[in-house]
């Protein structure tokens, strides 16, 4: 059995009471929530404004030694690469850290968004995973840090549907599954998609006839795709719901599901398909016009210390930048194991799995989405 | 003019130079503000005059122009346009199409002076250019007989389904909300007030709220498969899931949303007609469908029409209702605005989808406000 294949089994309540850590309580969500807002309610406002993404955001105690010495920074949301980057070069949002996937970091120094980071301001730095750091380097400077790291794929639901093949063309062309499917509002991982389906040779360096020939596959598939999603919130509401059967989704979404008081019992499966899995790195940068620098680092200190890495691991099965031996140890082995945040060294490697990497012709894979959107 | 009423004397004063610029300042300016400006930055961002991206490098790694150009115009424009009619199927430049709407729209609105056949063309031409359009919303997507698509290019094949959707929308309402202004205005007495006031009712609640409550009723589990379930017309486990998330949905609830508005204007154009020439129908011989037919109707046309295009034009750039209950197949012309001015952020060809759009718009208006007039002014 493939890691991937994994129906979830055990409650994550009893492992985190198991580890011994004392964040069980966050596990049952609502008395996490009460928590948070505790520890958040009367702290003070911090004038740091952090660009991140909204699960990040919600009740992320991994962050609290930032929240009791300088308060609760301002967040603004973060749903998609593609859009916030064009959102950012607009001018339309002003922040001092931001949070896009490394991938992207060339693009957003290029657009002249983010800032050289000045790595001897860290004290965390030297924990920081060199292997996840390259793609944050532009002309021998570092503008992004690799911070979480992760999976993306087709979840379904076991109750409902069994399939014939681990595969995304498998799931995207069932009859059984139509209108059942939901995935990610974002054109490149769907003309990714497209092309892995394609058998193209590799899905980040597709040529002009490869993108075209993927939309046309997704356009095919679209009988299938009941929405696409822009926040995960949406996603997770429809599949818990049962209206979709099948989410695109990362491990935050898998372990968010799994955890869900209404999807008690539900089997639930991250698939790992024949075709192989989407993967990403997601990084941390300092806005160009940043306001708060020196907050910022500190920030960013904290969110390579031990505690934001455990919550990163244990609360959202994802893999983090900075993961020291305490904070294996400390996780649940099953997740580790499917999710493979110990094998660093082949977690990201194809021909399973397709790292995102930077794309040239970024625009030519949206044009192309508009098509699979409109047809 | 006869003679010098208050009203005409006042009008006079009105028009002299600074009653004029009193009056039509405020709101005048107003519009020339709010629309026009806009409407001229909408434009330079069609043609690569203005662009987003703070510097131009930004611009550049989203894919914007940055000089002046035609190109998306052209992109929008350029392909042919494929036509499959009852199973045959054929391409077209989109300009030879546009042509021969427009040659149809002409037809459909000046035939009557067409001489001694001309009380045909205009008919003939209505029906010429509605029918293609008209579609049965029924299971996943529209039914049409005919279907314009332009393959190179999704955005024209959205409006098309756009106007599609929207035409469809707007003829179904006029046919449920007529019989409802007509019992409102000939056969209650004075209680239709109070009736119209129920009537229109949905509107005093948002109309967020309202499409949201479509999902409740809806979904996989929602109110209409439950009973389908209960009566055992469908089994539990295979729900019929075109009724959320499809062009359907849309259909049902822009209908809905919709048929208040389209009363209102019927029952004006009801409520004001003279009883006595119905009474001098009837003292003539005239059955009652005849003076139906040839009294009551032609008189409510013009507000016929105009309830008509209360809601065609609104909804032919819908993309509120598409984005809540449309799921995939429900996305429309109006979505791919909002989404390339919102979630895309490429304004550049937001702004060419959207003026195209007013220019479609624009032009019906201005084509059917003619017939608006001529219709009042035949009776």
């Amino acid at each position: 059995m493939s890691t991937g294949d994994i129906p979830h089994g055990i409650s994550r309540r009893g492992f985190l009471a198991a580890s011994g850590l004392t964040l069980a309580g966050l596990a049952t969500g609502g008395v996490g929530e009460a928590l948070a807002a505790a520890t958040r309610g009367n702290a003070k406002k911090s004038p740091l404004v952090v660009y991140d993404w909204s699960y990040y955001q919600k009740d992320y105690t991994g962050f609290n030694a930032y929240f009791k010495k300088y308060g609760v920074p301002k967040y603004i949301t973060f749903n998609t690469d593609q859009a916030e980057l064009a959102k950012a070069a607009s001018g339309a949002v002003q922040y001092d850290v931001v949070h896009p996937c490394i991938a992207y970091i060339p693009d957003w120094k290029e657009a002249g968004l983010v800032k050289e980071i000045d790595t001897t301001k860290l004290k965390t730095f030297k924990t920081i995973d060199k292997s996840l750091s390259k793609p944050g380097i532009v002309d021998g400077k570092v503008y992004g840090l690799p911070w979480d790291w992760g999976y993306s794929t087709l979840m379904y639901r076991g109750d409902k549907y069994k399939p014939k093949a681990q595969s995304w063309e498998s799931l995207l062309f069932d009859k059984r599954l139509r209108n059942k499917i939901t995935l990610y509002d974002e054109g490149v991982a769907i003309i990714k998609i497209g092309g892995l389906i394609n058998g193209v040779e590799n899905p980040n360096h597709m040529t002009q006839a490869e993108i075209d020939k993927a939309a046309q596959t997704m356009i095919k598939a679209r009988p299938n795709i009941a929405s696409f999603w822009q926040s995960e919130t949406q996603a997770m509401q429809d599949f818990n719901s049962g209206k979709v059967w099948a989410t695109y989704a990362w491990p935050d979404t898998y372990a968010q599901v799994i955890t869900n008081k209404t999807m008690k019992g539900v089997p639930v499966t991250y698939m790992q398909p024949k075709e192989g899995m989407l993967a990403w790195i997601c990084s941390f940068a300092i806005g160009a016009n940043v306001k708060n620098e020196d907050l910022a680092y500190k920030y960013l200190d904290v969110a390579y210390s031990t505690p934001a890495m455990e919550f990163l691991v244990n609360a959202f099965y994802t893999g983090g930048a900075a993961m020291t031996k305490k904070v294996l140890a400390d996780a649940d082995p099953k997740f580790v194991k499917q999710f493979r945040l110990n094998q660093l060294d082949t977690a990201l490697k194809a021909p399973r799995v397709w790292l995102e990497e930077h794309l040239p012709n970024r625009v030519a894979y949206l044009k192309a989405y508009q098509k699979v959107k409109s047809a | 003019m006869a003679s010098s009423t208050p009203s005409s004397r006042l009008g006079r004063r009105v028009r002299s130079g600074a009653g004029t610029a009193a009056m039509l300042l405020p709101g005048g300016g107003w519009l020339l503000l709010f629309f026009l400006v806009p409407l001229y930055y909408v434009f330079l961002f069609s043609t690569g005059q203005r662009w987003q991206g703070v510097t131009k490098a930004a611009a550049f790694v989203n894919g914007e122009l940055t000089s002046f150009s035609w190109d998306l115009w052209g992109q929008l424009l350029g392909p042919d346009l494929k036509l499959d009619v009852l199973g045959a199927s054929g391409t077209m430049p989109l300009w030879v199409f546009g042509f021969v709407e427009a040659g149809l729209l002409a037809l459909a609105l000046l035939g009557g002076r067409l001489g001694r056949y001309g009380r045909f063309v205009s008919p003939i031409a209505v029906v010429l250019l509605v029918l293609p359009y008209i579609a049965i919303p029924w299971g996943h997507g529209l039914h049409r007989i005919a279907g314009f698509t332009s393959p190179d290019n999704p955005s024209m094949s959205l409006l098309f389904r756009s106007i599609s959707m929207s035409l469809t929308v707007s003829i179904a309402a006029v046919l449920l909300a007529f019989p409802v202004a007509y019992y409102l205005a000939f056969c209650l007495g004075p209680a239709k007030y109070r009736w119209l006031v129920i009537v229109i009712a949905p509107f005093l609640t948002s109309y967020l709220l309202r499409v949201l409550a479509f999902k409740v009723i809806l979904t996989d589990q929602g109110l209409v498969n439950t009973l389908l379930f209960d009566v055992g017309l469908r089994n539990r486990d295979n729900p019929v899931d075109w009724l959320l998330y499809s062009q359907f949905t849309v259909f049902v609830v822009l209908l809905y949303a919709w048929v208040p508005f389209v009363a209102l204007p019927i029952f004006v154009a009801l409520e004001n007609q003279d009883r006595r020439l119905l009474e001098a129908a009837t003292d003539l011989g005239a059955s009652r469908l005849l003076a139906f037919r040839r009294i009551t109707l032609p008189l409510a046309a013009p507000g016929i029409v105009a309830a008509f295009l209360f809601i065609f034009i609104p909804t032919i750039g819908e993309f509120v209702t598409p984005q809540l209950v449309g799921g995939t197949e429900g996305y429309l012309f109006g979505s791919a605005i909002a989404d390339d001015f919102g979630q895309n952020n490429d304004w550049q060809s937001g702004a060419v989808l959207a003026l195209f759009l007013i220019a479609i718009v624009l032009a019906l208006t201005g084509a059917t406000s003619k017939f608006l007039r001529a219709t009042g002014g035949e009776v």
